[in-house]
This record gives structure tokens, sequence and C-alpha cells, in this order.
């Protein structure tokens, strides 16, 4: 009984994650678990649709790696959201994302380039630097921030850009080549529309887990907690992202652990069904 | 029976197990960061080391020192004060000497910093020359002063001769000095580097130059109007073949010294950029001629006269040596024993470029050097660290008139040494290991096979026999043995028929006990039990569910337990009950003799 137990403990908890990129129920280091379990503490609201977003200009909107394209009238709420005095962070390194960020009113564009820096946190070229670059609440504190594998950003305001000491490495050697210039790219802007705030981030992997890892100390955690306090309502976008991606499997047992109801009932029936067992075992004793 | 299948699967498990510890064992390591680096969307930082030390941050100031060195540097040399001018040459050759390291380090071959770094070299080199230069030029001038005071012309002429070289050769430093202002100031400016004192250097450097030029022309019209025709007994002319050459060609001088002593052959001393590198004997005609082969002169302009006896001097010629570019080939390295192996060839056109040195570079690091031969080809073997490498060689034109050249680049990758199995995957990719791995299996498995047999009970197991009641029940010893207990008790394996008389009920207790024991070993052997001797008469009636005979095998049970505990006198109906049951169990079990 008790081996029975303990194969179903593991078979559940081996179906509750996954390895899928950007995954939140993805505990590995590709995953971004530990980014959703700081946002679930602090009570973000998750939503899959856009007409879902509350009204008043006091939330922030925090779209993370999105698989997908917007449609335009996804794409008009979240202007509609964005005049009306809130805030949306956009964190993607996909040119197809300058579809919606045009569509916002915003003049940011992403550049998929591999972006590369002599000024690296690990000895990789894709472990880009990256260092305040304005007066913008949310590099506010941070001395630095560490990216990985980074696109970068034109238009809008800067908030962090790497340092001079970096290039784009076109030919993918992960050297500087005589065609490969040496400058300043910004990886996080910001552009004001209406009353609201966009801020474009090029980089999403720079919240998964293995980036937690560096230590508390380093900037990316500090700019995930800036983020997710910077208004008084935080929200997550889960339709599109990559986050909210997981096997219908996984997401059914996530939804039994992340409801205490659910948790209960479940428990409950374990145990009638282990005293079911018991008692017959006895009867035919 | 039951244990059969027990035992292969046991058995196979176990030789699973035994497979997939025995292709692990060569590379046991499960897991690592370093196998799961990470995909197109990002890279898995556990699998990388912490850059140490910030490498980038002392760039910027390097390029802020070499930007300001040469300003300090060109200063005492134009103001003469070639103590101070030795001291930051001293400095820039080490500033210069860590960028390098640092470009090398940050893995910046290329690209803008190795622009300036190229340019920085060539600063450096010019500089120096500067340095010896200038103060060569120092020295010339005190040597005319006092060759001027003695009224020795010769060696007027002679040193006048070395300042108008010195003069041309201090006008190409200049020269090459500008072409680098472009790159070395467009960088500072760049990266909002100050480069005033890189800027002041060029104007201190013409101003030397300038100097010079001045200084020097007045020599030249002072030793044209000092020296009168007719006063020299002897006039000396040089003429060069070819004007512009390039690597490996042959610079052909010829001159002729006219009105020399015919039975006396004369010595003629040639001067290329104002060294001397030749003494020539003059034929009698009086000519002589030289051939230079260009092979380590710079590229530029280089002047040449003739002197003879330190008083006659041909006129200052020069020649114009080409840049030519390289082609390094390098082929396919090959990986011995932890070592790679390197082989390649450099050309300049399809000329071999021969005695120069190749830089073999791992990831655009130095890893090992070679040396071309004869023919330009060069070889080298390099030891490398485990892991994936990407090589390639490099030559470095320093102090040929040469373009530097870079192969292609290979990637190659050197396996990590197993302990103890040097330069196995696995233990199964090496035959012998193979070998004794089925070894090790075999004798595990006769070793099993021994110990299951020692477990086994060692009483042999004996051929009951039993008899129906009228049949002589021992008529040999080896029946006589069966019966006869340790304690010469009663026997087992005599069932006695329904018609036998017992002499009392402690006597058919002991009968009921030996009939109950024959009966147990005839099931154990039935069913190959290990142990039949810890059965109870309900455990054998229980073992039996699945014969035919559990009927009878379980309504003796059930009797001999009543008549064995019950404590009272077992009645003759009963007692023939029991027997009977005992006889159709044995019959059951294959019959008399089973």
């Amino acid at each position: 009984m008790i081996l029975v137990l303990f194969g179903l403990v593991a078979v559940l908890s081996h179906l509750s994650s996954t390895t899928l990129e950007y995954s939140r129920y993805n505990p590995e280091w590709n995953g971004t678990s530990r980014l959703f379990q700081d946002m679930i503490e602090r009570d973000a609201l998750m939503i899959t649709r856009f007409h879902e977003l509350p009204a008043g200009g006091d939330s922030l909107l925090l779209v993370l790696a999105p698989g997908e394209e917007f449609a335009p009238d996804e794409i008009g709420l979240l202007r509609s959201f964005l005049e009306g005095g809130n805030t949306i962070v956009l964190v993607s390194d996909q040119e197809r994302e300058n579809l919606l960020i045009s569509g916002l009113g915003s003049t940011i564009r992403i550049h998929h380039a591999n972006l590369t820096s002599i000024d690296r946190y690990y000895d990789h070229p894709s472990s880009v630097l990256a260092f305040p670059a304005g007066q913008d609440p949310l590099g506010a504190g941070i001395s630095r921030i560490v990216l990985n594998n980074p696109s970068y950003l034109e238009g809008g305001e800067p908030v962090f850009a790497s340092s001079i000491l970096s290039w784009v490495d076109a030919d993918g050697d992960s050297r500087l080549s005589r065609e490969e210039t040496l400058q300043r790219f910004t990886v996080i802007a910001a552009d004001r529309v209406g009353d609201g705030v966009l801020y474009v981030i090029a980089d999403p992997s720079i919240f998964i887990n293995g980036m937690r890892e560096i230590g508390m100390d380093e900037g990316n955690y500090a700019l995930a907690r800036q983020i997710i306090s910077a208004r008084p309502r935080f929200i997550v976008e889960q339709g599109h992202s990559r986050t909210a991606h997981a096997p219908e499997a996984i997401r059914v047992v996530n939804l039994v652990r992340e409801s205490t109801i659910t948790k209960m009932a479940v428990i409950t029936l374990i145990f009638l069904a282990g005293s079911i067992l018991v008692i017959k075992r006895r009867e035919e004793t | 029976m039951r244990r059969i299948p027990a035992l292969l699967a046991s058995g196979i498990l176990i030789l699973a197990c035994l497979l997939l510890i025995g292709l692990q064992a060569g590379s046991p390591l499960l897991y690592s960061p370093l196998s799961d680096p990470g995909g197109g969307d990002h890279a898995n930082p556990a699998a990388f080391e912490r850059v140490r030390g910030d490498r980038a941050a002392q760039l910027l100031p390097l390029i802020s020192d070499l930007l300001d060195s040469p300003g300090s540097l060109v200063l005492n040399i134009r103001s003469g004060d070639f103590e101070y001018a030795a001291r930051d040459l001293q400095e820039y050759r080490q500033v210069s000497r860590n960028l390098d390291s640092l470009v090398i380090n940050l893995d910046m071959t290329e690209g803008e910093i190795t622009e300036f770094r190229k340019a920085n070299q060539q600063n450096l080199a010019i500089l120096t020359e500067l340095f010896n230069g200038t103060g060569r030029w120092n020295e010339l001038q005190t040597l005319e002063i006092r060759y001027r005071d003695s009224g020795d012309s010769q060696m007027l002429t002679t040193i006048t001769y070395e300042g108008e070289a010195l003069r041309r050769r201090i006008q190409d430093l200049y020269r090459d000095y500008l072409e680098q202002d472009q790159v070395m100031r467009g960088t500072g400016e760049k990266f909002g580097l100050d480069t005033t004192g890189y800027a002041q250097s060029v104007v201190d450097f013409r101003e030397i130059v300038s100097r010079i030029d001045r200084d020097q022309h007045e020599k030249m019209t002072t030793l044209q109007t000092t020296v009168t025709p007719g006063t020299r007994p002897y006039r000396l002319t040089l003429g060069i073949e070819r004007q512009r050459v390039s690597y490996l060609d042959t610079v052909n001088l010829e001159g002729l010294l006219w009105e020399h002593r015919k039975d006396h052959p004369d010595e003629v001393d040639l001067f290329i950029d104002s060294r001397k590198v030749a003494s020539i004997p003059t034929k009698p005609d009086g000519s002589f001629s030289y051939s230079h082969l260009v092979e380590h002169d710079r590229a530029g302009t280089h002047t040449v006269f003739a002197a003879y006896s330190g008083s006659v001097f041909s006129e200052i010629r020069t020649f114009f040596v080409e840049t030519s570019g390289t082609s390094l080939e390098l082929n396919p390295p090959s990986l011995h024993d932890r070592r790679v192996g390197f082989e390649g060839v450099l050309l300049a056109g399809s000329t071999p470029v021969r005695f120069a040195p190749i830089e073999i570079l791992a990831e655009g690091k130095r890893a090992g050097m070679a040396h071309t031969g004869e023919d330009g080809t060069f070889s080298a073997d390099v030891k490398l660290s485990p892991g994936n490498h990407k090589v390639n060689a490099f030559f470095s034109a320093d102090t040929f008139p040469l373009i530097f050249s870079e192969s292609a680049t290979f990637e190659i990758f050197v396996p990590e040494p197993s302990p103890g199995i040097a330069g196995e995957d696995g233990l199964l990719a090496n035959p012998l290991y193979a070998a004794i791995l089925a070894a090790s299996l075999c004798a595990s498995g006769v070793g099993a096979f021994l110990y299951l047999r020692r477990q086994r009970p060692e009483i042999p197991l004996p051929s009951p026999v039993f008899h129906l009641p009228g049949e002589n029940a021992a008529k040999d010893s080896d029946d006589e043995d069966l019966r006869l207990s340790d304690d010469g008790g009663p026997v087992a394996g005599v069932v006695p028929s329904a018609g036998e008389t017992y002499a009392g009920d402690t006597e058919l207790v002991g009968d009921l006990s030996c009939l109950f024991s024959a009966l147990r070993l005839a099931v154990g052997r039935r069913l190959t039990l290990l142990y039949p001797l810890s059965l109870t008469p309900r455990e054998l009636c229980a073992m039996c569910r699945e014969l035919p005979i559990r009927a009878a095998v379980c309504r003796f049970a059930k009797s001999y337990e009543r008549a064995q505990y019950s404590g009272v006198s077992v009645p003759d109906n009963e007692r023939d009950m029991i027997a009977g049951a005992a006889r159709s169990a044995m019959e059951g079990l294959g019959g008399i003799d089973h």
C-alpha cells in the first residue's frame, strides 16, 4: 500500500511538470515556475482574454514570451487599456511582435539579432550585461541585468542598454568580425502611449529559472520585483504567452494542485479508496 | 514449480541491470548541465563559468593609455630628452602588450578593436624607429662638429650621407604614422575617450621631421659647396635594376668605381637604410654588383648608397618594397593521443613563405606555435583540453613585407579521458572489457547455482515404498532403513491395512506420525518443496489445494489432528478412515512405489 502511494506521488509529480521552454509548469532551468510562484504570491491576476482586463488606470499587464500573433481586436483592446493610463510590459525577442507594438501606437521596434558583448556575466557570448540607460523608474536601483541571447530595440526611450563593447554577431562566430561594429544596443525601452507606458524587453530569457539562480543580489530578480510591484494591480497574460504552454494532463494536475478545494477532494477520494481496499482484504482473510 | 519463473525473471532483471551499468560504466555521468547547454531561445547558465574579473572594464582605460602614450613619447623625442623618451617607450611597449593579451583573452582577434591594436602596433614600431633614428641623428650632429673641427672632410661626407638616409627614413615613418591616425583617433572618439594627446603627437612628429629636413638641407648644401670637383681621387656610381620589388624578389645593385688601381683589388661598402650590408670586391674594370634578397625588409622605401674607403660616396638610390598578400592553408587537424596535429602551407601568391612563424589558435587564443620550412609548409602537435574546439592558424607578418593571413577554422572534439580506461567511450567499446564483463556474469551465474544447491536440504530424498495391507513390509535392507527411524521406532512409509491390529493408542499415535511424515515427504517431492519437513498438517492440506488429492490429504490432516491432539482413544472406524485417506492420497500421488 505504501509502495502504491509512493508510486502515485511520483507519477503525480512527474505529471505536474513539463520541460517546455518558458512554461510556468517547468521547474527546470528553462522554465518560469519560480517567477510565477512570486507572481501568485503577489496575487497576480491571470487572464487568457483581453476582455477580462479591468477598467481603471492602475494596472500593469505583463505579456511574457508571446507564442503567437495578436488579433486586431485584441490589439485594439490592449491599446484602450494602455491609453487608459495602464502599463504594458511586453517581453519578447521576436520581430513578429512589432505588429502589436505598432498597433499600440509605439515607435519601438524589435530587431531579432544575435546580440553579443564583451561585457558578459558568463563566459559565453550570449550572456550579455546591460546597464541602466536613463532615469526610468523601472531601472531605479538596479546596477545591471544579465541577458541571455537577447535581441535589441530601436525607438522609444532606452531604459537598459548594453555597453559600447557590444555588437551584433551576424556571422555567428561569437567573435567581433571586420564587418561588425561596436556600439550600444537598447534592450529595454519605454514609450508613452496616451496616458499609459509601454515597456518592451528584448529578451524573455531573463526571467527563466536558470537566470534566477544567478543570485538574489543581481538585477534580474530586482527587475522582476519592480515589474510585479510597479502598479497596484498586476495582471499576467496567459492566452498567448508561452509560459502557459503545457500538455492537458499537466494543466489538470496543476489545476488540482492550485485549488485548495479540489486538493481536499482528491485527498478524501484517495483515503476513501484506500479504506475500501483495506476493508475488502480483511473480509477475504 | 513456481520458483522457476520467479528465478528466471530475477535473472533477466539482474542481467538487464548489469547491462545498463556496463553501458554507463565507461562514462558514468548521467546528467550534466554541459550536456544540456540550451537551444535557440537561450543558453543554460549552469553550463557556463562566470567570467573571472572585469576584463571588459580594463579595455577602455587601456585604449585611453595607448592614445596618450605617443603624445608624451614624441614630445620627449622632440625636446631631445632621450632618457625620458626611453622610459616612455618602455611604458608604451608594456601597455601595448597588455592590450595584446586582453584582445586575445576577449577573443577579439578581428574587428574594430583589432584594427586599433594593429594600428597601435604599427605606431609602436614607428615610434621605436623614430626614437632610434633621432638618437642616431643627434649622434651625427655631434660627429659633424667633431669632424668639422678636425677638418676630416671624408668622414664629414659619410655622416652627411647617413644623415640623408635617416632623413628619408624619418619622413617615411611620419607618413606611416599619419596612416594610423584615422583608426587611432576614430576608435578613441567612438569610445568617448580624450584624443588630444594623440593629436599633439602628430603635430610634434611633424615638427621633428621639419627640423631634420631643415638641418639636413643645410648640411647637403654645405657639402656641395665645400667639396669641389677634382678634390676626390675616385668617383663612385650606383644603379638599381628594379625600383619596385616584393617578397623574395632580388634587388640587383650595380656600380662602378672609377680610377681605381688595376693591380689593387678594391672593396666597396654597401649601405641599405644606413646599415652596412656588405663589402663588395671590385672587378678588374672597377665594377661591382650585389644582389639583395627582399625577405625581412619592411614594406616601403629603402635607401641605398655605396662608399669606398669611407671617403668616396655614391649617390643615394632608393627602392620600394611592395606588400604582398598571403594565403594560409590548413589541412583538417588530426587527433592522436589527445594531441591535435596541424599541417599546412603558407604562400605569398605562389611563392612559399619560408621560416615564418605560424600561430595555432584555439578559440582565438594561442595554443601553439610552428615555423614554416623552406617549402612554406609547417606542422605542429598541440595538446588541447577535452571538449569541442574551434581551431585555426594565423600568420602575423610583423617582420615580413607581407599581409597577415588566417586559415579556415576547423572544429575538433578532444575526448575526455575515461578514468582507468583511457580513450574508451564505454565499457563495451573494448572487446577485452566486454569479455571481462561476460566472464564475470558467467562466474556470477555459476556462483548463484552453487549457492542455491547448497541451500537445498541435504536429506537424501527417499523413494518411499508403500505397502498395502498383507504385503511384506520389509523384504530388503533398503526397506529396512526406511522403516526404522533413528531411535528404532516406527517407520515411515508403511501404510497399515485397515484390518491390522494395534497394541494400543500410543502405538497408533506413533504410526499416525509416521504416516503423516511419509505423506508429507511424498507431497514435498511432488511439489519440489525446499523444506517439506516444516509443514504442519493444515499447511500440507493448503499446499495440496491445486492437486487432485486435496480432499484425501485434507481428510487425513483433519483426522490426524483430532487423533493426535484430542487426547482420547481413536475408534477403529476412525483409524480405518485415516488409513484409507492416506492410501488414497498416496495412490493419487502416483500409486504404490511412487
